[in-house]
């Protein structure tokens, strides 16, 4: 059985019924996942390519391809249903934009943030998910957020923050976030780098792509803190958009940042 | 009966009185409840510790807590075995001094020993250097830092060694730098080489964005132009780093045609060192003048 190409989220974020001995190909965004279903147990094997190819689907007879190494999980019943659903990064992430984008004072950018999810691959027991791996759809580059003797570890992610939801040319694996920053200070705010924090950020299934709920900045300062707030229903944009995944740590209105992260939000270079 | 009760009864009456049945039970008692105790409450703590802290500072409270209380629990069982505590420790004291000459060096290892708990330049899972030594930190001691090398070996180093020397610890800070020289051919493009390596450093995921690589040309080398290529890692992957990103210099180099040279000499022969020929002719010539 073969799906047609396209970039179309739903047909890749979804569920697939195998039957004994099929063999399902998962190519969305660098990742290749095939998932061989034989009697009780399920075995998944991948590999991430270097550069993305077009994604698709399929169901075969083939085994998994003796070049990958496979992991088998086995279950006391035949379970035939696998889920992949999309999930965030599992650290957060450093934004740059293509260029610095420089914001004047008392001025508001609205922009969306657009990046690759991981894969959570899961078992279907009735309603029941029973998750068995989270994979990259993408590798992205680890970066260092904060001073060399303290910090974080992040990956990085450069983005063009376009300022029209249509206009980044998404792949299925990647994730739209609306983000907004409003310079409430006296002074010019270049922004070079942004951290986005990953927990507090559910993926919601739209018409056409993924989506995040909304981050809204506020900067007072580079004395004062950063005013962070993450929505927690999915942005006005994504009409009808359902919730897929739902955020790791409950979003925060009105959350504030202490010294360390109005310096991790946004960084000037030294 | 009991070998130890022979050898109390040939000592003085007015340093022990003789035990009955009882004071020995007790003491038993106190030995067999007291040290398992002792040693799973020194655990728990731990673990609480652990929770709140740092390994390390778990380690050293337990370590703390053992040894106090092993003190206490043996003090204990003495006094209930009829010992007189105060001739002991009077006793103790006068050997204190002969033992200290005697165990100088000892003291001066759990002096440094206290100078590190107190100071802290490594912790328990730490990697440090000491000389040519390299290894995880295993456990630091009374008298010793327990390390164990890269091979699999236990290496002992004694407190004062520590404290007397210098040694590195290269997993304190969250990041480091790998420093890897690179030589080029003197035809290559200097720019290209520089954004060849960058290249490099962008492929590697294990390569950290920032801070960017360090990437220097260093000097003009006998056979090569040599530049020093710096990209930082994550402490964790550094040898995952190390083992990638020499293939993606390698690639980057064949794919721009950089040529990494082997050494060489360039030899000009100077006309006064030129070979003596002997020629028929103009020997002949000498002959007849």
């Amino acid at each position: 059985m073969n799906s047609p190409t396209t970039n179309d989220p739903r047909i890749f974020w979804n569920q697939f019924d195998l039957k004994d001995g099929e063999n399902l190909c998962w190519d969305v965004g660098a990742l290749c996942l095939h998932a061989h279903r034989m009697h009780a147990d399920w075995s998944l094997a991948w590999k991430i390519s270097d550069s993305p190819a077009e994604d698709r689907t399929e169901v075969n007879r083939q085994p998994i391809p003796p070049d990958l190494e496979a992991q088998r999980w086995v279950f006391s019943n035949p379970l035939a249903t696998l889920s992949i659903l999309p999930e965030m990064p599992d650290r957060p992430l450093v934004v740059r934009p293509r260029e610095p984008i420089c914001i004047p004072a008392k001025t508001s950018l609205s922009s969306y943030i657009h990046f690759p999810t991981q894969a959570g691959v899961a078992v279907m027991d009735g309603k029941h998910r029973i998750p068995l791996i989270s994979i990259y759809t993408e590798r992205l580059s680890n970066t260092w957020f904060g001073e060399n003797t303290s910090g974080e570890l992040a990956y990085a992610c450069r983005t063009p923050m376009a300022r029209d939801a249509e206009s980044p040319e998404l792949l299925a694996s990647h994730v739209l976030c609306p983000f907004r920053v409003r310079n409430a200070s006296d002074s010019l705010l270049r922004l070079e780098r942004v951290l986005l924090r990953m927990k507090p950020l559910a993926i919601y299934l739209g018409q056409k792509r993924l989506w995040t709920n909304e981050v809204s900045v506020v900067f007072k300062g580079e004395s004062v803190d950063v005013q962070i707030e993450y929505a927690s229903t999915p942005p006005q944009e994504a009409d009808g958009a359902i919730l897929l995944t739902e955020a790791a740590e409950k979003p925060d209105r009105g959350f504030l940042r202490h010294a360390f992260g109005a310096h991790s939000l946004f960084r000037k270079k030294d | 009966m009991f070998p130890l009760l022979l050898e109390i009864e040939n000592i003085p009456a007015e340093v022990i009185s003789l035990p009955s049945a009882m004071p020995v039970i007790r003491a038993l008692l106190i030995a067999s409840v007291g040290f398992p105790l002792l040693y799973l409450g020194a655990r728990v703590i731990q673990r609480l510790i652990r929770a709140k802290t740092s390994n390390h500072i778990a380690v050293v409270a337990r370590k703390l807590i053992v040894y106090l209380g092993t003190i206490l629990l043996v003090a204990s069982i003495l006094v209930e075995l009829g010992f007189n505590l105060s001739a002991i420790l009077g006793a103790a004291g006068i050997a204190s001094v002969a033992i200290g000459f005697a165990a100088q060096t000892s003291l001066s290892n759990i002096i440094s020993g206290l100078f590190l708990y107190w100071e802290r330049p490594f912790e328990i899972g730490d990697m440090i250097k000491v000389g040519d030594t390299l290894g995880a930190v295993l456990a630091i001691d009374l008298l010793s830092v327990k390390i164990r090398s890269l091979e699999n070996q236990y290496i002992r180093i004694p407190n004062e060694t520590l404290v007397k020397t210098e040694f590195t610890n290269i997993t304190r800070f969250p990041i480091r730098r790998l420093t890897i020289p690179v030589g080029v051919a003197y035809d290559s493009d200097i720019k290209e080489v520089m954004t060849a390596l960058q290249a490099a450093a962008d492929a590697n995921p294990h390569c950290l964005d920032e801070p960017a690589p360090l990437i220097v040309f260093d000097s003009f080398g006998d056979s090569s132009m040599n530049f020093v290529f710096g990209p930082w890692v994550e402490k964790t992957e550094f040898l995952m780093l190390k083992n990638s990103i020499m293939k993606d210099i390698k690639e980057q180099f064949d794919a721009r045609g950089i040529e990494i040279p082997f050494p060489q000499r360039v030899l000009h022969i100077h006309p006064s060192s030129a070979p003596i020929t002997h020629s028929p002719a103009k020997d002949a010539e000498t002959e007849v003048s």
